[in-house]
């Protein structure tokens, strides 16, 4: 048996941090890889060596095997742990490390070719007596549309008429290529109501293979995994062992080696389907982890280094559940945002509490990679625990700067349906678009509070006076905020809350608003209702003209608005902006041409979704201000459109000069 | 330092008595004040407002940097009187632009128009006293009908003054802003026409020196007001308009603006109270310079003050009580405490600046006048302000004390305030009464501000005594002639003495006439004395060595 002494870590973010953490107990250098990107990022602090390999698009580097394997021989690095997504499954990485006498942590090149195409998985799995999910016949519908290559419910549909099949066919075929460079399809009939259900494999090259228990992934958005939980609360213990069964005959049958799971479908009936396998360690593997005590890396490295499974299967202790907290917004149908984490405070961190992640205060989110930020996982005695642990966690979890998805998690482990373990894969929470106008309030007012006080406090000029000391007091003017979407104008009239004292980043107030007071707290401390209020320290940080404003109460990002309002400019213009990151894939008008509301101006794709941009005033194209494949970022302008009103009043006083 | 004990007894029935009394005193001037700041009146604020114009108060208070304190100066000038609104049409006071100490005057444009009146232009001159003695840079926010003309014969040869002070202040780089927002004309024109800057709002200023009526009427020319003297001639054409605001909060912004391109610093800087503090005097505008609070309030709660100020000015108390609950710690290092006890003297700090503080311990005798001439050389020698507490009757008086040459010991105190350089600062907690007002720094000494309390009273003398002194003339002169005396109009013509001296003698009366910069509550006495000592430093603050000959 060997043993390495250094492995390159061919991926980044937190499961490069993850990975080098395993590295650091069991005691083996670590080298990281960097695209230009990410030169300040963690993973490259955290590694013992780091390697530059390219630009910032994950093609020129995170994706290039070449570079990789010349970095692993540069650092003489003895094996590849490649973790998960970009080159992880890929089988040509995999015989290129072979090649180059580098161990690849990972299954076979072989085991890889074969899972990494769907239906050569379906008919691998029929073999092996796996049931697959039927193929439906040609008028059954619904159908569900997916591709043949690839993962992460890209180019996947449901169609539920004959009517719209051939259209979602095509644009499942144009996005499949897109991402992956082939536009095979497979068609499979759609289940209704069914489960996300995977069972953790491995594999040593000893021929012994064995599970660790299932995962239950069924809460998605946009196809993908948000809260994945061990052991899943569908599923009974004679289910379980069929479908263990089942995984472990499938992972015989392709001689599978190292870790890997496969995928079910678990319909209401108690039926399951195989749907796939992947070939690498999940995102979600922390949760099999808190539920085995096994470190699922360890084994990883140990099995590359040839040693055995060991010989009897843990017994799980408990409930695990993860969520994944990404730099998105679930407002705006869960695209990606960037932008800079101006706080990123975790909470207080305990034996059945877990944060695994790869960002870092003042991290930049960029458009180029997945923007996972952390995942949470909490252990409990049973699921109950295991879910109000996560909830406590994610309430006091600070993730500033950018839009996040941690309110909406919040929602999603406080809804019934889901707390009841009902939820399955076509559960969808509705995101809340509403404001809350009074919780919203009292952030702004906590905001007023923090400017005049600390911004007193800092003058040159008698910064011990007490703020805004008028001799002949009147009326406060507003000051102006948005929060939100919305803006607000707070003065003194109707005071929401008491301010107690303050610091350099904070406000200690007594909110005295008795519906918030009421509504808020999820603790079962009984709000007395003739008590003034209840205390809360708010936690500010000023960035600019944005104060990132946290307590229990929530998070909000409030942004001052200017007291003096900029010149509003004369004429009518419009300038189409991007509303999110993302790459221009069409642009649809060239400059002088006469466009009318609606017409499109430019196709943009944003990770996985092709958006149009389109005119909303009557005008003529001044300026297209961006270029094909040209990335972009959200507010970005794209095009500028001057009004016929606007144009025409030129064209008259260039006239009158002549 | 030890901190001064100053315990007040809260239960006892003088305690009491005083704070109900100075309690409702309060109350009535919070109401005097509110309505100081409600214009001319429902009816005018609703046409100003839907002119879309922002109210004189709304302008300051944009203006303002946001906290920044304001401290108004005779908001209730010209109250009680005939043709006057309380204020006097006019809003004024310092309070910081661009984190710079301004001297801030609006014309309060619906009262009468902003036309200046008697009290108005009282106010003017003595707002145009507080930027020029403390080198404050000026803002004038003009909207004004000029003067108000039934009143033109006590207004127009004084009111020349107001534009020749705007260009001597200029001379000394004591700049001077003018925003116009609205009307501006005759001589009202020179209040931008004198300005080192000026800033006109598009449609809303007018400046011409006659309005189209009289150009008619003087040449035959027909104008209308825009082309005669709108915002945008006077910014393309007349080049009396340094910038064209858009609208009124344009042109604020524009004001702030040319505020944080001043480049000039507080000249000097006191030894404030930890050493460490970094000398910063720059305006802060974006990045501040963050400062640790050095400063410590009053061990003492100021709260108490209203129990401690008697609610009878005959009745005497004890003014150490009030120095411990305005100065920083209440830490006052007293100087020469066993002699001439009835003048108090020592050093402190107010919001770390150091300040040497005289107050009255009861009436002045010959010894307490010259301690605290002495003292006052002290401060002069080490260029420390000056603050008076007066509370004071007079000086002594009989035969024993004028043979003992109270007048030549109450001349050097005289003296001594005379001829200070530093700034001085009065404050009235009691009554304020004869030669006292002048060895205590009263108006004719020129304090650099001096603010009254609610219970103050002034005169040459009580009410009582002034009565019965011209009662014993009356009845000597009608004993010299032989006259008899009809004891029933004696006592009519004496209560109507008195009543008439009580009224003159109150504080309304004296703040309207600008005897004062306003009646103050006493809570606020260490803020209000903070930024007055803060405003004084911008100009230099030196001692003088030089003094008028002592009749020793």
């Amino acid at each position: 048996m060997k043993h390495f002494r250094k492995i390159l870590i061919a991926n980044r973010g937190e499961i490069a941090v993850r990975i080098m953490r395993t590295c650091r107990e069991i005691g083996i250098a670590t080298v990281a890889v960097y695209s230009d990107f990410d030169r300040d990022a963690l993973h490259v602090r955290l590694a013992e060596q780091a390697v530059p390999i390219g630009a910032a698009p994950a093609r020129d580097s995170y994706l290039n095997i070449e570079k990789m394997i010349s970095a692993a021989r540069l650092t003489g690095a003895e094996a590849i742990h490649p973790g998960y997504g970009f080159l992880s499954e890929n089988a040509a990485f995999a015989s290129a490390c072979e090649d180059a006498g580098i161990a690849f942590i990972g299954p076979s090149a072989n085991v890889l070719r074969a899972m990494g195409s769907k239906s050569e998985a379906r008919t691998l799995a029929q073999t092996a007596g796996v049931p697959i999910v039927p193929t439906p016949a040609e008028n059954e519908f619904p159908k569900l549309i997916k591709a043949s290559l690839g993962g992460g419910g890209r180019g996947m549909r449901i169609v539920r008429s004959a009517a719209e099949f051939q259209e979602s066919f095509t644009a499942a075929q144009g996005e499949a290529e897109r991402a992956f460079g082939d536009g095979a399809l497979l068609v499979e009939k759609f289940i209704a109501g069914a489960r996300h259900v995977e069972v953790q494999i491995f594999g040593d090259h000893h021929g012994n293979v064995m599970h660790l228990f299932e995962r239950d992934c069924s809460i998605q958005r946009r196809h993908q995994k948000i809260i994945e939980e061990s052991p899943s609360p569908a599923i009974t213990p004679e289910i379980r062992s069929r479908m263990t069964g089942a995984a472990l005959s499938l992972a015989r049958k392709i001689g599978y080696t190292n870790a890997g799971t496969i995928e079910f479908l678990l319909a209401p009936s108690g039926d399951f389907y195989f749907i796939e396998v992947n070939a690498r360690v999940q995102v979600e593997h922390p949760v099999t982890e808190m539920v085995t005590g096994l470190d699922l890396v360890r084994l990883q490295i140990e099995i590359a280094e040839g040693a055995r499974l060991p010989a009897a299967l843990p017994e799980p202790t408990g409930h695990a559940i993860e969520a994944r907290l990404y730099a998105e917004d679930p407002a705006n149908d869960f695209l990606p945002s960037t932008g800079k984490l101006h706080v990123w405070q975790l909470p207080g961190l305990s034996t059945n509490l877990r944060i695994d992640s790869g960002v870092e205060e003042g991290s930049e989110i960029g458009v180029y990679y997945d923007p996972l930020l952390a995942k949470i996982i909490a252990h409990g005695d049973d699921r109950e625990s295991a879910i109000r642990k996560l909830t406590h966690a994610l309430r006091n979890f600070a993730a500033q700067g950018l839009q996040t998805n941690r309110e909406f998690l919040i929602a999603l482990l406080e809804n019934r349906e889901f707390q009841a373990g009902r939820a399955h894969t076509g559960f969808q929470l509705p995101v809340s678009t509403n404001a809350d106008e009074a919780l919203d309030r009292i952030f702004c007012s906590v905001t007023r509070a923090y400017i005049e006080r600390v911004e007193n406090a800092r003058r040159a000029v008698l910064p011990s006076l007490p703020p805004r000391f008028r001799n002949n007091p009147t009326p406060v003017p507003a000051m102006k905020f948005a929060t939100g979407k919305q803006d607000y104008a707070i003065d003194s009239a109707n005071p929401v809350l008491e301010v107690l004292s303050f610091g350099q980043e904070h406000v200690d107030a007594l909110v005295v608003n008795a519906q918030i007071v009421n509504t808020q707290i999820v603790d079962s401390v009984a709000v007395n209702s003739s008590a003034q209020g209840v205390r809360y320290r708010f936690h500010i940080r000023q960035h600019g003209a944005d104060y990132y404003v946290r307590s229990t109460l929530g998070q909000r990002q409030v942004t001052r608005l200017p007291r003096f309002p900029k010149k509003t400019a004369s004429g009518q213009h419009q300038s189409a902006n991007s509303p999110m990151p993302g790459q221009i894939l069409r642009i649809l008008v060239t400059e002088g041409q006469t466009v009318k509301p609606g017409d499109a101006l430019i196709v943009l794709e944003a990770m996985k979704m092709e958006q149009t941009i389109k005119a909303t005033i009557q005008g003529v194209v001044r300026a297209v201000l961006v270029k094909t494949a040209e990335v972009v970022a959200p507010g970005q302008m794209l095009v500028e459109i001057q009004s016929v009103e606007d144009a025409n009043e030129h064209a008259n006083s260039s006239a009158a000069k002549h | 330092m030890n901190p001064l004990r100053s315990a007040v007894d809260r239960q006892s029935s003088g305690y009491l008595t005083n704070y109900a009394a100075m309690q409702s005193a309060v109350e009535r001037l919070r109401a005097e004040l509110k309505r100081s700041t409600e214009g001319g009146g429902e009816k005018y604020v609703k046409r100003h407002v839907e002119r879309g114009k922002l109210l004189p108060r709304d302008r300051v208070e944009m203006l303002l940097d946001e906290g920044s304190f304001f401290l108004e100066i005779a908001p209730l000038a010209g109250y009680g009187m005939e043709n006057e609104s309380p204020g006097a049409g006019v809003v004024g006071g310092v309070g910081l632009v661009c984190g710079r100490e301004c001297l801030i005057t609006a014309n309060e444009a619906t009262v009468k128009g902003g036309a200046t009146g008697e009290a108005g232009l009282w106010k003017n001159a003595r707002l145009a006293d507080i930027a020029r003695e403390n080198h404050l840079p000026g803002i004038l926010l003009v909207e004004s009908a000029g003067a108000d003309l039934p009143q033109q014969s006590k207004i127009f040869v004084a009111g020349g003054r107001g534009f020749r002070e705007i260009t001597r202040r200029s001379k000394e780089r004591i700049p001077t802003i003018s925003i116009v927002f609205g009307s501006s004309t005759a001589g009202g024109a020179y209040l931008p026409g004198m300005s080192d800057y000026v800033v006109m709002v598009k449609k809303q200023a007018q400046v011409f020196l006659a309005g189209p009526p009289l150009v008619k009427m003087a040449t035959g020319e027909v104008s209308d007001e825009e082309s005669l003297g709108g915002a945008e001639m006077h910014s393309r054409v007349s080049g009396l308009s340094d910038y064209l605001a858009e609208d009124e909060l344009d042109a604020i912004r524009i004001a702030r603006e040319i505020v944080s391109h001043f480049n000039r610093k507080k000249p000097d800087r006191p030894q404030m109270s930890a050493a460490t503090e970094p000398v910063v005097t720059e305006p802060i505008v974006t990045e501040p310079i963050v400062t640790e609070p050095i400063v410590t309030e009053p061990i003492y709660d100021p709260d108490e003050l209203l129990g401690i100020a008697s609610a009878d000015v005959r009745v005497p108390f004890e003014i150490r009580d009030v120095i411990a609950r305005i100065v920083d710690s209440s830490e006052f290092a007293e100087f020469k405490p066993e002699y001439g006890p009835t003048l108090v003297t020592g050093f402190a700090r107010i919001h770390g600046f150091p300040v040497g503080i005289l107050g009255n311990n009861g009436v002045l005798m010959s010894e307490s006048a010259g301690k605290g001439a002495q003292f006052i050389h002290l401060c002069n020698q080490q260029d420390i302000p000056l603050l008076f507490l007066q509370n004071i009757t007079g000086f002594m008086v009989g035969r024993s004390y004028e043979e003992d040459g109270i007048i030549r010991n109450g001349a050097k105190l005289i003296n001594a305030v005379s001829n200070s350089t530093v700034p001085a600062i009065t404050i009235m907690v009691g009554g304020s009464y004869g030669a006292g007002n002048y060895a205590m720094c009263g108006r004719a000494y020129a304090p650099r501000f001096l603010f009254t309390w609610p219970n103050h009273r002034i005169a040459v003398m009580g009410e009582k005594q002034l009565s019965g002194v011209m009662d014993i003339i009356k009845r000597e002169a009608a004993a010299k002639t032989g006259q008899p005396v009809d004891e029933a109009r004696m006592a009519m013509g004496r209560k109507m003495l008195e009543d008439q001296i009580a009224k003159e003698s109150d504080c309304y009366f004296a703040t309207a006439r600008l005897w004062d910069d306003g009646i103050i509550d006493p809570r606020d006495t260490r803020t209000v004395v903070a930024i007055a000592l803060s405003a004084a430093y911008n100009a230099p603050v030196k001692g003088t060595m030089e003094w008028g000959v002592f009749r020793h």
